[in-house]
């Protein structure tokens, strides 16, 4: 922890340097880096077969591919969606549109638990749109598709949040000239906003899908929670522990925060190419 | 291909931007419409393009009102102020814009298309930077693309919205030249904005010298700046001293200085305010005058007089050539006797 | 000013894309904030208030408030020193520092509940020594404290950290060049210059302390009455299929949740104002 000399940085006059990131880096050092040391080293314990071997069981290999692939589908479709609302609430005006504008993030600000039981009373079979599908025989709670639902609900504001300022710095002059050089508004949307767009909408898209990756409170009442059938990652971990299973809980643990931090790293280098590519940022 | 401007009136809000508006351009005419700012001149120039549509009033092109028509369709080449290139497309895929987004029974093959933005690229002077994309590029540089850009789609007019104001002096000067040429070349009609009547008088061949809204007058260069119609258009181009004189019949005389050559309206009251151009006095020596020279500067061939007139101590501004300095042998503190050549009283 | 013509899309375009925006929105966020009151109200007034009065949900209140009012103002001065650090200062190490204090932000909550059971659970690292001094921090309060702060950790220096960068140093030079000691140049000149983007991370922080659940839940013990948070009883009641206190109780926190928005929403106002200002004056 004595890596930061005061002698690296640039002098200043500004007081407080050592105390200040001292305590930082203690604090954060006991609350979450050795913590997550423990969990490291835990998972560790078992070796590198053990940790396959636990880690490639059906079980938790289908746990895995449920919450990654359902977190990706959500992701994509809340990128979709997100980038309607946001264009909607930044180019146009319509009466309420300040308290939509609110609206939008109440998935962040609502605490998951409330979600959870919310959501599926209302798509459980005698819940008001439950209730409307079941005769037609489409199940929503208690199966993946609930799960998708909880997922797409909690990503909501990240993808608006994100290009929302992207769209309210468009020049109205670009829009002009593609329009004055004889594009139609669906050109103009393609090849001129979009491209604009789309290293925002690549943010918002990987910070849905990391939240989704690892939500629980939304997702337990509504998923079916049916081993290899609607059980998602993160609840795998918590029924190991109730099991004192340690270690394979760390295990699991471990696969989830190295897969998240890969596809992090994946969608952080096509942020950074699609800034280069799109906005030719760095000139 | 001619436009007429007929009778606009524009609004926004609380404040109006034109009054009444009404002009002719000629074709192959390059017209510049010139003014301060809040003048109304690029609400004019959005209005004629399509981009904003006026309150009353019309606009016909060749004849026919093009008012419910969108500017996409009037045939029209616009260049913005602030060059409003595609950021994340490079040089050549700007330029062909405009060819590449017609619908699939216009479109040119992908060679034509190409042979033409080459011949564009050639034209601009910037075949090098093709592949370069704006952020990489000068001012100068940019405002090339946009305007090879604007012409790519082969429209009837070119517009273009103070297009050399974001650049330095020395580009803005090659640019219009360039502009210009251009406009003689290939004859195409181009209306342009600016609040910078150097550039105005230097290139085009009519002005439209527009206030708050009004025009004010509308001449050729010469007319405008020769006989201005009113204060505000003398003011506006170029220096020009405001001389209070007093006014007998058909005589307008001042204490300092000798206004006997200039012809008197019937209508002038008195005292007048006379408007003499610094190039139209002439200072000559004289101990028996009662103005001194306070300062002289001389820029390259012209050297500016400042001559102080007895009463509140008023500057005249005067230009002469500079080799007049030594010849008359004026220099600070020299009494000298100014006589206007040329005048205007409104 | 007016908008501008080429920007106008058609009528039909508009009303048909706010209709789809605003569709999605009352079924995916709408419908499930007003499903939370219809169904705490199902049963009338009586029934939710003895939801909400009854001693069990009293206790897990108690314990929600407990633990915010723990968590959110030592993250809190934690968050003024790492945003500090952070913006005042240029050093090796900077963007890591950045990234590690945004780990929580990016951990599952059930994993922050993991970690500390691995650290202070029976048959965690610490585990023997705790049970020697009899000392319960896993299916115990501290335990639900410390996963709370793990969680909200990085919520006041991710909102200061912009703020006191686009705010630079300047002030603060100006006021130890006056004479000001480093405490006075915080309080009277930094503070005042933060004080809405701080407010704002603080109620994040707080909304997100007494909301929290994956990570309470694997460190609670479940025990009613003592080591349940608001969210976990909710949970415990929807699982006794007790619906409408389950949502009584769900209801409190998303009035919590509304009121947090409406504070932000009034904060925002007054935070672009304040940049604005900022701006003009350098």
């Amino acid at each position: 922890m004595s890596l930061f000399l005061p002698s690296l940085r640039k002098p200043s006059v500004i007081p407080g340097f050592g105390l200040t990131l001292g305590l930082t880096l203690s604090w954060l050092g006991l609350l979450v880096l050795l913590p997550l040391a423990a969990l490291i080293l835990k998972a560790a314990n078992l070796g590198l077969m053990g940790f396959l071997a636990s880690v490639t069981t059906p079980r938790v290999l289908a746990a895995l591919r449920l919450s990654f692939g359902l977190s990706l589908l959500a992701a994509a479709i809340n990128t979709v969606f997100g980038l309607l609302i946001a264009w909607v609430l930044v180019r146009y005006d319509f009466p309420f549109r300040r308290f939509v504008e609110a609206l939008v993030d109440i998935p962040f600000a609502l605490p998951t638990a409330v979600a959870g039981i919310a959501l599926t009373a209302i798509y459980a079979p005698n819940g008001i749109i439950g209730s409307l599908l079941a005769p037609m025989g489409i199940k929503i709670a208690f199966t993946p598709l609930g799960i998708l639902i909880a997922l797409i609900f909690i990503g909501i504001p990240f993808v608006v949040r994100a290009v929302e300022p992207v769209l309210a710095d468009l020049d109205a002059d670009v829009e002009e000239a593609a329009h004055c050089l004889g594009a139609t508004a669906l050109q103009t949307f393609q090849r001129v906003i979009l491209p604009t767009a789309f290293p925002a909408l690549t943010t918002g898209f990987a910070l849905a899908f990391a939240r989704a990756v690892g939500e629980y409170g939304s997702v337990i009442f509504i998923a079916g929670n049916l081993p290899m059938v609607s059980e998602i990652a993160p609840l795998l971990i918590v029924v190991k522990l109730e099991e004192f299973e340690y270690e394979q809980a760390t295990a699991i643990a471990v696969v989830m925060l190295f897969v998240s931090l890969l596809i992090l790293f994946g969608i952080n280098s096509m942020q950074a190419w699609s800034r280069w590519r799109f906005l030719r940022a760095e000139a | 291909m001619s436009i007429d401007a007929i009778d606009l009136t524009k609004r926004f809000d609380d404040f109006v931007a034109l009054k009444s508006v009404g002009l002719s351009v000629a074709q192959g005419e390059l017209l510049a419409l010139l003014g301060p700012s809040g003048s109304g001149k690029t609400t004019l120039l959005r209005i004629i393009s399509g981009l904003d549509f006026p309150d009353a009033g019309d606009v016909r092109i060749d004849g026919r009102s093009v008012l419910h028509i969108n500017a996409r369709d009037r045939g029209i080449g616009f260049v913005f102020q602030h060059y409003a290139l595609f950021r994340h497309m490079n040089v050549f895929d700007n330029v062909a814009f405009g060819l590449t987004v017609r619908p699939k029974s216009q479109r040119a093959s992908r060679e034509e298309i190409a042979r033409q933005v080459r011949e564009l690229l050639h034209l601009v002077q910037i075949e090098r930077l093709a592949h370069r994309f704006p952020s990489e590029l000068s001012g100068g540089q940019r405002q090339r693309v946009a305007l090879a850009r604007a012409l790519a789609i082969e429209p009837k007019v070119l517009l273009l919205d103070e297009p050399f104001g974001a650049l330095d002096t020395k580009v803005r000067r090659e640019l219009r030249r360039w502009l210009r040429r251009l406009n003689e070349e290939m004859g195409m009609t181009s209306i342009f904005v600016t609040h910078d009547q150097e550039e105005a008088m230097e290139i085009a061949d009519r002005l439209v010298v527009m206030s708050l809204g009004h025009i004010e007058q509308i001449g050729t260069p010469a007319e405008v700046y020769d006989s201005p119609a009113n204060p505000f258009v003398c003011e506006f181009l170029g220096s020009v001293n405001r001389i209070t004189a007093e006014v007998k019949g058909r005589h307008v005389s001042h204490p300092a200085i000798r206004l006997g050559e200039l012809r008197v309206p019937a209508y002038a009251k008195t005292p007048s305010k006379v408007y003499v151009r610094p190039h139209d006095i002439e200072v000559r020596p004289d101990a028996k005058s009662a103005a001194t020279v306070k300062f002289i500067s001389t820029v390259g061939p012209i050297a500016r007089v400042d001559v102080e007139i007895p009463g509140n101590g008023d500057l005249i501004e005067t230009e002469i050539p500079a080799n007049r300095l030594a010849s008359h042998r004026i220099k600070p503190g020299t009494q000298v006797r100014l006589t206007a050549l040329r005048g205007h009283i409104y | 000013m007016t908008l501008r013509s080429v920007r106008r899309d058609p009528l039909a375009v508009r009303v048909a894309l706010i209709g789809a925006a605003l569709f999605f929105l009352a079924l995916f966020i709408g419908l499930p904030l007003i499903t939370v009151f219809i169904q705490a109200f199902a049963k009338g007034w009586s029934a939710y208030r003895g939801a909400i009065t009854d001693p069990i949900s009293l206790a897990a209140v108690r314990l929600t408030l407990l633990t915010a009012a723990i968590a959110v103002p030592i993250n809190t001065i934690f968050g003024i020193m790492a945003a500090w650090v952070i913006t005042k200062f240029r050093f090796h190490g900077r963007s890591l520092l950045i990234t590690l204090i945004d780990i929580p932000f990016s951990v599952s909550p059930v994993i922050a509940g993991l970690i500390y059971v691995l650290l202070f659970g029976l048959q965690g690292w610490l585990g023997p020594w705790l049970k020697e001094h009899d000392i319960k921090v896993i299916f115990a309060v501290p335990g639900i404290v410390l996963a709370t702060m793990f969680v909200t950790f990085p919520f006041v220096a991710r909102e200061l950290i912009p703020l006191m960068e686009e705010q630079g140093t300047e002030d603060e030079e100006a006021a130890l060049s006056l004479g000001a000691s480093p405490l006075q140049t915080f309080f009277r000149v930094t503070l005042p210059n933060i004080r809405w983007g701080l407010l704002y991370g603080v109620l994040l922080c707080n909304a997100r302390a007494m909301g929290e659940f994956g990570a309470v839940s694997v460190v609670s013990g479940h025990i009613r009455g003592h080591t349940n948070t608001m969210p976990l009883h909710v949970e415990i009641l929807y699982n006794e299929y007790d619906f409408t206190a389950a949502f009584a109780v769900a209801s409190l926190l998303a009035m919590l949740a509304l009121l947090t928005l409406a504070a932000q929403s009034l904060l925002e106002w007054k935070l672009a104002r304040g940049r604005h200002r900022t701006v003009h004056e350098h």
